[in-house]
């Protein structure tokens, strides 16, 4: 019973929003809005479930004085602090928690975000070698690319960038149908096996 | 062998500090590498420049950005309104986000320093932040009535009480409509805008997006595109050579880079109107650094492998 | 120790931070706004007014102006606040809230009671003076609702089925003593079942009005001044545009202008003639349309000028002359032009109209949800966005579109330049040319179509005359070197669609095509809400009450429609006075014998039983009903076909009174009216259905096969072979595995896909009592992703070993996130990472440092801007399908490989379509590329 009616619901509304593609009558589409605005509710819930999570992680952590406990406690005050500054004084401009984003959030997010350059940077040294013919195009095709995109490609010869063009739009478009195509399948057939039952590991513990 | 080795297992913190250096030192001292210029720019160009002086015609900005691309597409920002403030062509501009609307202020603010004579709903209008769900209703009344369309600019003002849109009606008086987007370039604009009422459309995009832009580039739903920073430096670049020194513009003379290079000095310019191309110098910079570490990278890799060989003859 | 040192130095840059934010709030913001104005709106109906006032500097780090306004100077209510660019300033000298047309008045967002504005401090003017949003609690909104003008927006089943009928006596007591009682039916609501309330000021009313500034500590300045300020009912603006036309030999003449910017005062549009001796004469009036568009063009005939000025004559025409005046609804005028113009005369109207367009056709749109009317006409159009030639113009690109319809749907063009002809498939939209063009000579581009008749259910014969083309003429700019169009006249004309309802008297103008479209699709919303004016309030009941009669349709017997109340005991109510008054009459007729009050009764008499009897057989119908919930199902019915229901026509105009209209389009039964159907299936998508079905079918037979044993093969894919062997390896080093679902929702398949791969590794890592760590970024995630670990152990038999703070939440924010992760592979030294699901910017973050630890990297995605990265930095990769495959490969099960497999059939299928389509367009054969649907 446990695990049959769950998929007995995911099955009928799996089958109904199918048939929602094939039919534009108004009530259709009126099922299919008002279902949206249902599945929205259900955000605001697993929030708590969240921060419940990142709370109990932190908090046995610091209980048990695990192993760098005190960035834990870091974590628990920022969550704590955050929320109550929302909580007080609204989330509006001009209020402490916009200070807070503006002033943690932003900037530790374009940090991270900046670090992508000298990662690429590492990764291309590491990771890129002519190991067989294949990674021998691509390095080259790579190293076409690079120069095409910035004026010394175009220094070198007018046919860089000619060709970085054609490399994006011919080769790499080719790729990348095909890719796509496949991914296609695949979230087809996987939305079907979950659809029809035989895919359940979503639905986890707890046997039939 | 030792030497293969070391290359092979270079700490990765020897890398980061080199490229730290290559981001930081051309920023520093700009190396003034030259820009060439491509079509889709020029023609972008060209087609704003040719309303140069008109009172009838303007074009409209839509700002559709917010911070985090702002690197990429504020310098075009800049130089598209410092293009139109020197050669008093009207400007509208627009934002659907208001992380948008934040920036068509800064970047108004920051041209029109320079430009004393320019004023405020005469030589261009702001129409502010509009709500996402009147991009429809505005982009298709634009079409009729701009002014009843839009309503009012960003200071609440009504728009039909306002100077500059005296000989502006609709969208006959719009040269270029341009979206400067982080996101998906310009396809609304061609459906709505240009699809219905025929008006020319353009995109300023991040250099991720700019291969997307190219089909629509070639059937001329785009009559122009600036692409990333590179497409931000060209134009740049178009601005400095023509129209700082009042000339219109021609084909002739933009590509001849030895002419271009002539009628300026980079360092005369004040950094926020050259930012793209100091900006190209870094990215050109590190691309060759990149490109020099996979080489090196293959080198010491050839090396091992060709020691190693040499091992199992031995 | 060391930790301490850490968290003190943490704590003291947080506590340092939080008091330069507290430094920062003794910013002061002492100086309130100055110079603040109420001003009227021009030309407007009266229901605006502009409030002006002086920005405070820069350096008062302002970032809003929040904007008051109440009926005293004593109560004043938020209503509405301008937000400021803390960096830039403002950069104009005066701010402007332009209070006008309708405002919401009370809604959701309102307080349940009356509050003070916050911010403001005791003894302070603003103290007692400013309040927040007017509340929803009836005795402060009730009183106020007579000092605006007030518009209901009620939604309208709640308005047919939900509402309380209420009496409400008026006791009037006339200057003589008399007592006059009038009663009226009201339906009443609550304020939750309306949509809006919307207010708008009234004329000649004082409001009054205050800004006060906020800074960007959240700080408000001291209130402004108060000012009052009263709207006045200004006279329409002047228009700008006006022309007329009069055609000799046709006899009638056309008058065109533009249409005005506030449209919502208008009462109607005059047309005024000035005889020879300048004296005035209307000869034609339109009213107006609110709140849809009204037409601005006419057709007047000499007729019926000469019906309103008797002395007309056309032969005159060049002595008259002619202006147009718009009425408001208080019947202020305003003409157009200062001086009359005289009328452009024309003898032969042929030289100058254009040709009307042709094969005009309505129908209702197919494959729709019922609410789109399709419109087409005319003949294709040919364009050309763009022209590229060489050097030495013996190139040209030619960058064309086509604007074509179902009755000529082009598939093929032929195009001709200077002699070249070239057939064109219409595929890719460009053509390419070898020309010799003399570029001081013009250049004509022209095409001829060959269509394919969609439209044969309508048009059985009907094909594009051979002859029929669309050129273009280019000349070179030699000293701008640019290629430039010669402008032709058809580009002057543009189409006007005019429809008009089935419960209205004018037609209205719902868009303007461009001169190249050739197909429109009307979009007929679904009726959903009423508007009802000025509603009462009982605060017994805590309900609002509006009018009860609803528009049922266009009735010849009562202009312009008819009107019926929604309840039927306040019909049988009506009726019943109506008959005790006829009887009351039909006494006093029998008692009376002047035979002016004889004829007077028995109008009075008759116009009662009209009344009584005479109605739309619908609504005899509706009041057969014994219900009034059956009764009202029958009129709401009625109420919104008759509004969605439309006919039409196209005037083609040049907007200067020179204009060409199509018949109204009849069907071939007569009938001029199209309601737009609702349809239960959409064709376009057949051939997705098809696909379905194979797909659904192949996945019955191979699972049907692998069932009954039979071998399939699936390529083997080296990176679910390697998943083994990666997590003995975090075994042996004793060290636990990562494993990261993506950082996307559980909407996303891949998402799912990733999980599907978390339970087969989280049991192997379970039954080798491996620790697996799973960071979650989405919170749906969590609680499954904690099943499918728990699960897994129990089923590995070792529910002993499982963690439940092994699967947690770390931050919804991408890059949090990716340093939260980052953080736990360089703490914890796992010795595999799996990363499955969908991932963004953040995929070489994760995985580079991955890499640096030296952990044994498998990743999974369908992202595939993100498999670069993936497959640079980590030992195997699954791309793509590969994914949602790798569950199959691990569980083995017959059902999951028999989809597989079936996957694999369909996507051979596909591949033999692409291949073929691409053969066939090679060709030029697309009949098989156009099955496929375009989205």
């Amino acid at each position: 019973m446990k695990r049959t009616i769950p998929l007995l619901i995911v099955m009928t509304l799996g089958f109904l929003f199918v048939a929602h593609v094939f039919i534009p009558s108004k009530i259709s589409q009126d099922f299919f809005d008002w279902f949206l605005k249902w599945t929205k509710v259900i955000g605001p819930f697993a929030v708590v479930l969240g921060v419940m999570s990142l709370v109990m992680v932190h908090s046995t952590k610091i209980r048990r004085k695990a192993h760098n406990w005190g960035y834990s406690i870091v974590a628990l005050v920022a969550l704590a602090l955050t929320t109550a500054t929302g909580f007080i004084w609204g989330i509006q401009e001009g209020t402490p928690y916009m200070w807070i984003f503006r002033n943690f959030n932003v900037p530790l997010g374009a940090t991270m975000f900046s670090l992508l350059a000298f990662y690429i940077a590492s990764a291309a040294y590491k990771a890129f070698r002519a190991r067989s013919v294949e990674a021998t195009v691509l390095l080259i095709a790579a190293i076409i690319v690079m120069l095409g995109r910035v004026s010394i490609g175009h220094a070198i010869s007018h046919w860089i960038p000619d060709i970085t063009e054609w490399i994006l739009n011919v080769p790499n478009l080719a790729a990348k149908r095909g890719i796509t195509l496949g991914v296609g399948l695949g979230m087809t057939a996987t939305s079907l096996k979950i659809i029809l039952g035989i895919e359940r590991t979503y639905l986890g513990g707890g046997k039939d | 062998m030792k030497f293969s080795e070391s290359i092979q297992k270079l700490d990765r913190r020897y890398i980061y500090i080199v490229v730290a250096l290559a981001v930081i030192i051309p920023l520093i001292f700009p190396l003034g590498l030259k820009t060439y210029l491509t079509t889709p720019v020029e023609d972008l160009y060209k087609h704003i420049d040719e309303i140069a002086g008109r009172d009838d015609m303007a074009i409209l900005i839509d700002f559709a950005q917010s911070p985090s691309t702002m690197p990429e597409l504020y310098p075009m920002d800049i130089a598209i309104l410092r293009h139109c403030f020197q050669r008093r062509i009207k400007v509208f501009t627009i934002a659907y986000f208001p992380q948008g609307a934040a920036i068509v202020e800064m970047a108004l603010a920051e041209v029109k320093e320079d430009f004393p004579e320019i004023k405020q709903d005469v030589d261009y209008c702001n129409f502010g932040y509009k709500s996402g769900y009147m991009f429809l209703p505005i982009v298709l009344g634009m079409g009729d009535d701009i002014a009843k369309a839009v309503e009012t600019n960003s200071e609440g003002n009504m728009l039909e009480n306002l100077p500059i849109m005296e000989k502006i009606k609709n969208y006959d008086n719009i040269q270029v409509i341009i979206e400067i987007t982080g996101s998906t370039p310009g396809i609304s604009y061609i459906t709505y805008a240009r699809g219905r009422f025929g008006v020319d459309v353009a995109v300023g995009v991040t250099a991720v997006s700019a291969a997307d832009v190219y089909p629509y580039l070639q059937t001329g739903q785009l009559i122009g595109s600036l692409g990333g920073l590179k497409g931000a430096a060209e134009y740049e670049e178009l601005v400095q050579t023509f129209a700082m020194q009042n000339l219109d513009y021609s084909k002739k003379n933009a590509s001849d880079v030895d002419w271009r290079e002539k009628q300026y000095s980079l360092s005369s310019v004040p950094y926020k109107y050259k930012k793209a191309r100091v900006g190209m110098d870094t990215q050109a910079v590190v691309h060759v650094l990149i490109i020099l570490f996979i080489v090196i990278g293959n080198i010491g890799y050839f090396i091992e492998k060709r020691t190693e060989k040499h091992k199992y003859v031995k | 120790m060391k930790i301490c040192i850490k968290l003190f130095f943490l704590l003291t840059i947080l506590s340092l931070s939080f008091s330069g934010n507290l430094i920062a709030k003794l910013l002061p913001n002492d100086e309130p706004v100055t110079e603040l104005k109420a001003e009227d709106v021009p030309n407007d109906d009266g229901g605006g007014l502009i409030i002006s006032w002086k920005p405070l500097h820069k350096d008062k780090k302002i970032i809003e102006y929040r904007i008051y306004r109440g009926v005293t100077p004593d109560t004043l209510f938020y209503i509405g606040k301008i937000p400021v660019n803390v960096k830039t300033g403002v950069i104009g000298d005066t701010m402007r809230f332009t209070d006008q047309s309708w405002v919401l008045f009370v809604d959701a967002t309102s307080p349940a009671e009356l509050r003070r504005e916050k911010g403001q401090r005791k003894g302070e003017i603003g103290y007692d003076v400013l309040y927040r949003k007017v509340p929803r609690d009836m005795k402060v909104y009730g009183p106020l609702l007579k000092e605006y003008r007030i518009l209901c927006v009620i939604p309208l089943k709640q308005y047919l089925y939900k509402t309380k009928m209420k009496e409400f006596t008026e006791i009037d007591t006339t200057k003589e003593g008399k007592v006059d009682t009038t009663s009226t039916t009201l339906a009443g609501l609550k304020l939750r079942q309306f949509k809006y309330l919307l207010t708008k000021q009234i004329i000649g009313k004082n409001y009054y009005y205050a800004v006060q500034a906020v800074n960007l500590n959240r700080r408000t300045s001291p209130l402004s001044e108060i000012v009052a300020g009263v709207t006045t009912n200004d006279p329409p603006e002047k228009l700008k545009e006006f022309y007329a036309v009069a055609y000799l030999d046709t006899e009638e003449m056309r008058f065109e202008w533009s249409l005005p910017t506030f449209a919502e005062d208008q009462k109607q549009f005059n047309i005024y003639l000035y005889d020879e001796n300048g004296e005035k004469h209307r000869i034609f009036t339109r009213a107006d349309a609110y709140p849809y568009t009204p037409q601005t063009n006419a057709i007047v005939t000499f007729d019926s000028i000469k019906v309103r000025f008797p002395e007309f004559n056309s032969t005159n025409m060049k002595w008259y002359r002619f202006n147009i005046g718009e009425q408001d609804r208080a019947n202020q005028e305003t003409l157009a032009k200062d001086e009359p113009i005289p009328a452009e005369i024309v003898e032969n109207s042929m030289d100058v109209l254009p040709p009307v367009p042709q094969y005009f056709t309505v129908e209702d749109n197919p494959n729709d949800k019922g609410d789109q009317i399709k419109i087409f006409f005319d003949k294709p159009y040919f364009g050309i966005s763009k022209l590229t030639y060489n050097n030495d113009f013996t190139k040209l690109f030619v960058s064309y579109f086509i604007r074509d319809n179902e009755l000529f749907k082009v598939y093929r063009i032929t195009i001709q330049i200077n002699g070249t002809k070239q057939t064109e498939y219409v595929l890719d939209d460009k053509a390419k040319f070898k020309v010799d063009w003399d570029y001081q000579e013009p250049m004509t581009i022209s095409a001829t179509f060959q269509c394919r008749n969609k439209a044969k259910r309508l048009y059985k014969d009907v094909t594009l005359p051979e002859d029929y083309s669309v050129s273009h003429t280019f000349y070179y700019d030699e000293e701008r070197s640019l290629v430039e169009l010669v402008p032709t006249e058809s580009k002057n004309y543009s189409f006007q669609i005019y429809k008009h309802n089935k419960s209205s008297d004018v037609y209205r103008f719902p868009k303007l095509l461009s001169y190249m479209e050739r197909e429109y699709l009307d979009r007929i919303r679904y009726e959903e809400v009423e508007f009802r004016g000025n509603p009462k309030y009982c605060l017994d009941d805590n309900r609002l009450y509006v009018s009860t009669y609803l528009s049922i349709e266009n009735w010849e017997e009562q202009e312009p429609y008819y009107t019926m109340a929604i309840y039927l005991e306040q019909l049988e109510k009506m009726n019943k006075e109506m008959k005790d008054e006829i009887d009351k009459l039909q006494k006093e007729l029998e008692e009376t014998s002047d035979k002016d009050k004889v004829d007077s009764l028995k109008t009075l008499i008759k116009n009662y039983t009209n009344l009584i009897e005479d109605k739309p057989p619908i609504v005899e119908l509706a009041n057969e009903q014994t219900t009034n919930r059956d009764r009202m199902k029958i009129l709401d019915k009625r109420h919104c076909e008759s509004k969605r229901t439309f006919k039409y026509f196209i005037r083609k105009t040049d907007g200067k009174g020179h204009f060409v209209d199509t018949k109204v389009y009849t069907k071939k039964d007569g009938d001029q009216y199209f309601f737009p159907q609702s349809n239960w299936f959409n064709k376009n998508e057949i051939i997705t259905l098809i696909a379905v079905l194979i797909f659904g079918a192949l996945v019955y037979f191979m699972i049907r096969a692998a069932k009954k044993g039979k071998k399939l093969y699936i390529r083997p894919i080296a990176g679910i072979q390697e998943i083994d062997t990666a997590i003995g390896r975090a075994t042996e080093m004793g060290r636990p595995i990562l494993f990261v679902p993506g950082i996307s929702g559980i909407r996303d398949v891949a998402t799912l896909a990733g999980l599907a791969i978390l339970a087969k590794v989280a049991k192997k890592a379970a039954e080798y009592d491996t620790k697996i760590l799973v960071p979650i970024r989405d919170y749906i995630v969590l609680p499954i992703a904690q099943e499918i670990v728990k699960e897994a152990h129990y089923e590995a038999g070792r529910p002993d070993t499982y963690d439940k703070n092994s699967v947690f939440f770390i931050s919804i924010e991408q890059f949090a996130f990716v340093s939260g992760v980052n953080g736990i592979m360089i703490r914890e030294k796992t010795a595999t990472n799996f990363y499955m699901g969908m991932f963004y910017a953040e995929s070489l973050l994760l995985t580079e440092t991955g890499s640096m630890t030296g952990a044994i990297q498998i990743a999974g995605t369908d992202a595939i801007t993100q498999l670069p990265f993936f497959i640079t930095t980590c030992d195997y990769t699954l791309m793509g399908e590969e994914l949602y495959a790798a569950s199959a490969y691990l569980s083995k099960q017959p059902l999951i490989l028999g989809t597989l497999k079936a996957q694999d059939y369909v996507k051979l299928l596909i591949v033999i379509a692409v291949v073929f389509g691409t053969l066939l367009s090679t060709i030029h054969l697309t009949f098989f590329m156009n099955w496929f649907p375009t989205k």
